[in-house]
Order: structure tokens, then C-alpha cells, then sequence
């Protein structure tokens, strides 16, 4: 008897909405994705002013996301960072450490403080570093629970600018790239740790929208979450769920929402309408948690679900009874899925 | 396989994957039991002095009797792919004791023919069960599931499936009955991502063991 198991098991992969493109004002769409997602997409982090030269206590730290399926062998991974120098004619150099982010053990370095994995002494192009983690990063386990340190140092002890911090991995299956979920700045000494806004639940953070909702629905109006959960060609999916927690930004108001699944320009699915919205929270102070099930992108319901999955887009068209802005806690896609 | 008896090891055949050999009951012992009656009788002989002798003749036949183990229908040898955790496999297969002489019991031999984590992890590798049912089972699939509209018994508890010698329970052995056995194999619902994309060939050798010598 010969048995052989599935290359990917059954499991629920969860990603956040990396990207995020706000229309809330009705006037087209706001890119206010996360700050580290792509190179030149004009969204900058500026970090903490760094010491001239490098200390054990000036780091930048990035914990990504583990939204791979584990116990897959990785074949090449690349740590991409983009960073540059925020002060004209200074100088800003790096170097890095690999961890593992639960148990916070160093796996190997790139770079060193005598002899620096790479310098920019531009405040205007950017420096793009590929290193290759192959070496730390061998399985999806790791890649699902790593943490990347940066040290750095200013020649003028300023700031630097950050543009780009992603992981990216192959594995027999595909590439996927990895985003973080939380990062931490050290660079001046002293700790500030952010949260991707909507990355995590019940963390104290959340996306504002950017704009006042009307009191009506309205189709320019929405926020648009895309995520990139890299599900394998050829898997098949067997449920697909979205978490989507909220509230009014104002005391006693009432906020409401609907939701369409895109893939690019094609609507997939709606959940809800303008006349029976999806949910409804009033007060500021607890959030919808609201989990829709996307039936029709499981492989049962859709020939092409992993394209779709891949690709999905998800708008979220609010009204707030006030005309005042949400909160968004939390927006997760969750998706079963399996490869032969 | 069956195994000869003790003291006529060589006569051991082997037997390929859930197939059983059937072998004649040694004729050597036979041979070298008629033999010591011969001897006894010179022996006595010997003591005897008179005038006028006087003989009878007396026939003692005995015939050897055949030890056979087969498997008539066996399903043991349809494969599983892929399988993730918590899936089982079951597979019907007889044993048939068709020779003229009872064993007296019988074990299970696995194998990897192609190893990985599924044979070699004991715990969240592959497991296997098996029990039979007082008449065929009633077979539907593939994939394969059976039910048995008799009675069932326990053969062999769920453990790790690779093992030697592993002792059977509740088989009839009887000569001239077969024993209507569902092997059920099963991979456990803890096993990790680690036996993702693993693949193992398992050898399954049953072996009977002539019953013990009776006075006949």
C-alpha cells in the first residue's frame, strides 16, 4: 500500500489588509496603505534621530506576518528594505539581524558596525537593499515567525526615511511576499512601537477614516481592502471569511456598512446593499466584529477561486448618522484551503 | 509465510506483500519419525531366542497434512493519495485457511518498501487497526468503507504501523475457514505540517504458526 499526503494541508491562512485605499470623501481614492508595503509608492516612515555611530540600543525592528502555510520548505527568501537619508549630504548606514520573533533568537547577521550592509548619502534616492535570509529562513515555520533588527547611524545623528520592508519567499509552490505587522524604532534610544492599523484586533490601534461618511450610502465613497494571500495554483478552497470590526468615531452616532468582493474590475460578490446594510454599530466605544462568510469564492462556488482569492479586493461602503469618520479595528482574510 | 516447525527452520518460505505461501506439512519429521519405529522393533527382536518363529504383519499409514495460509481477496495493496490528517483508509482483505492443519496462531509484519515520516514518526505517522467480521464485509467505494452484517471482533488495537511479528487476536485459524479481516489505517488529526508531501510504500506479510503437536 503506497500513501502519500497532501503537499499543503487543510488549514485556515489568515492576512491582513495590507493595502488600503480610502475613499471616504468621495473624491477618489486615498492610498493609505501600509508604510512599508512597496517601494516608491510615496509613503514614507521617518524614523527616530540615530547616533552617528552605531549602539546596541539604535535599531529599527520588523515582525511580519504568518500567513504561509507551515512546514514547507522555502527555497530562497530576501529580505527587500529601502531606506535613505533624511538630512541632504549626510550619510546613513545599516546592517541587520535576523530572529526568530517568538523566542527573540538571533539566527544570523548581514552586515556589521565596522563593515555595514549598506549606506545611502542621498535624502532623495532611496537605497534598496535584496539580502538574501535563505540561510535563517529554510521552512514557512521560520518565515512565519521571524523578525528582522536594522542598526543604523547617521553621520549628522539625524533621521532616516524607510520606504520599503517586505520578506519575500519561494517555495516549490510560489513566491509570496511578507509584510510586517508590527514595527519598532529604536533609533533614538527610545522604543515607539507601531501596530499596523488594522493588523490586529483589540490592540489600541485602528484606521481613522480619512474623511467625514455621509449620512447615505454612496458608491464613491467606500474603503477598499486588498491582501495578498498568496494561496498556491492549483489549491483548492474550501471557505473563505472576512473579519471586519468597527465603530462610529463619535459618541451616539451610528455606523453602517456593506461590502463587494472584487477581482480587479470584476464584482465577485456583495455582502449587504445600500438598503440592508451588512451591520450596524452605534457608539465609539465597541467595535462591530463582524465575520462574513464568502461562500462564493470557495473552490465548490469558483472556477477560478484561488485567481479570485489572490486578487480580491474588498470595498467597504460605510454611512455614519452624524457625517463623522469611523474607526476600523480590524479587516483579516481567512482562507481553508489544501494542495494536492 | 508459514513457519515450519521447530527444528525444521530452513523449510521457512517467504512470502511477498499479503500474499501467505502455502507449504506441505514437513515430510522430513514425518520421515524421521517412522524411521524410530523401525528401530524399536529390530531392538526388540533381538531379546527373542526359539525354535519355531511366528510373525504378524501390521500396516501403519500416516500421512502428513498441509498448513496453507492465502489470501483470496486482498484490497492491501490499493494505494491512498494525497491524504491529509484525520483521513483513514480501510482495506478488506481474507485469510484462508485452506490447508488440512489448524494453525495454532498468527502475526502481522510490516514494512516501509519507501520510507519517510509517515512510517517512521510512530506517533503522528500512520496507525493501524484491524478487525474482522464473522462474515464478508460488505465492501463500497472505492474509496473504500466497509460494514460488517455479522459480528465484529478486535484483532489488532490501532498502534503504529510498522512493527514485527505483531501478535493477532480472535482469527478463527481454523483448517478449512477463512477469517474476513478490514485493515483500517489511519493518520492521526495531531499530525503536523512536517508529514505534508510525504509518501511511504508499506509491505504487510501475515504469518500463521502451525498448531502444537497433538497425540493423533
Amino acid at each position: 500500500m503506497s500513501v502519500t499526503t497532501k503537499r499543503v494541508f487543510p488549514g485556515v491562512r489568515s492576512t491582513s489588509a495590507w493595502n488600503l485605499k480610502d475613499a471616504s470623501a468621495g473624491s477618489g481614492e486615498v492610498d493609505n496603505s501600509d508604510l512599508f508595503l512597496t517601494a516608491g509608492d510615496s509613503r514614507i516612515k521617518t524614523t527616530g534621530n540615530w547616533g552617528s555611530a552605531f549602539a546596541s540600543n539604535r535599531w529599527l525592528e520588523f515582525d511580519f506576518n504568518s500567513s504561509r502555510p507551515g512546514g514547507v520548505p522555502v527555497s530562497a527568501a530576501t529580505f527587500n528594505f529601502s531606506f535613505a537619508d533624511n538630512v541632504a549630504g549626510d550619510t546613513a548606514c545599516i546592517y541587520i539581524e535576523v530572529y526568530r520573533a517568538s523566542t527573540a533568537t538571533l539566527l544570523g547577521s548581514y552586515g556589521s558596525s565596522g563593515t555595514p550592509l549598506a549606506c545611502s548619502s542621498s535624502n532623495v534616492t532611496f537605497t534598496t537593499v535584496n539580502q538574501s535570509i535563505a540561510t535563517e529562513v529554510t521552512s514557512t515555520d521560520v518565515l512565519n515567525d521571524l523578525r528582522i533588527r536594522v542598526y543604523g547611524k547617521e553621520s549628522g545623528g539625524k533621521a532616516m526615511k524607510l520606504d520599503l520592508a517586505t520578506v519575500s519567499a519561494t517555495t516549490a509552490y510560489g513566491s509570496s511576499t511578507t509584510y510586517e505587522q508590527i514595527s519598532r524604532d529604536q533609533a533614538s534610544g527610545t522604543l515607539t512601537t507601531t501596530n499596523w492599523s488594522v493588523g490586529t484586533a483589540a490592540d489600541n490601534v485602528n484606521y481613522p477614516a480619512a474623511s467625514n461618511w455621509a449620512t447615505t450610502f454612496s458608491a464613491s465613497r467606500y474603503l477598499k481592502f486588498a491582501f495578498d494571500p498568496s494561496v498556491p495554483a492549483g489549491s483548492v478552497i474550501t471557505s473563505v471569511t472576512l473579519n471586519f470590526y468597527y465603530r462610529s468615531n463619535t459618541a451616539g452616532d451610528t455606523a453602517c456598512w456593506y461590502g463587494e468582493a472584487y477581482n480587479g474590475a470584476t464584482l465577485l460578490a456583495s455582502y449587504g446593499s445600500s438598503g440592508t446594510p451588512q451591520s450596524c454599530n452605534t457608539g465609539n466605544t465597541t467595535y462591530s466584529t463582524d465575520t462574513v462568510t464568502m461562500s462564493t469564492l470557495t473552490s465548490a462556488n469558483d472556477a477560478n477561486a484561488v485567481s479570485d482569492v489572490n486578487n480580491l479586493a474588498v470595498r467597504a461602503y460605510m454611512k455614519e448618522s452624524g457625517g463623522k469618520k469611523t474607526q476600523i479595528d480590524f479587516v483579516q482574510l481567512n482562507v481553508n484551503y489544501y494542495l494536492d | 509465510m508459514v513457519i515450519p516447525p521447530p527444528g525444521d527452520a530452513s523449510r521457512a518460505s517467504r512470502a511477498d506483500n499479503t500474499t501467505m505461501r502455502r507449504n506441505r506439512f514437513p515430510a522430513r519429521k514425518l520421515l524421521l519419525t517412522i524411521a524410530a519405529l523401525g528401530a524399536a522393533a529390530s531392538i526388540a527382536g533381538l531379546g527373542t531366542f526359539a525354535t519355531f518363529t511366528s510373525s504378524t504383519s501390521v500396516s501403519h499409514t500416516i500421512a502428513s497434512g498441509t498448513l496453507s495460509l492465502t489470501a483470496p481477496f486482498s484490497r492491501l495493496g490499493t494505494g491512498a493519495s494525497p491524504i491529509a490528517a484525520g483521513d483513514t483508509m480501510q482495506r478488506a482483505i481474507d485469510l484462508s485457511y485452506s490447508g488440512t492443519i489448524s494453525f495454532g496462531s498468527a502475526t502481522l509484519t510490516t514494512n516501509a518498501t519507501s520510507s519517510s515520516l509517515l512510517d517512521t514518526d510512530a506517533t503522528n505517522g500512520l496507525q493501524i487497526a484491524i478487525d474482522k467480521c464473522s462474515q464478508a464485509w460488505t465492501e463500497s467505494g472505492p474509496p473504500y468503507t466497509y460494514t460488517c452484517g455479522g459480528s465484529t471482533s478486535t484483532v489488532l488495537a490501532s498502534r503504529a504501523l510498522i512493527g514485527s511479528s505483531i501478535a493477532l487476536s480472535n482469527l478463527t485459524l481454523t483448517a478449512g475457514s477463512t477469517d474476513h479481516l478490514r485493515v483500517t489505517v489511519s493518520f492521526p488529526s495531531a499530525a503536523g505540517n512536517t508529514l505534508q508531501n510525504q509518501s511511504s510504500t508499506i509491505s504487510y506479510t501475515f504469518t500463521g504458526v502451525q498448531r502444537n503437536g497433538t497425540d493423533q
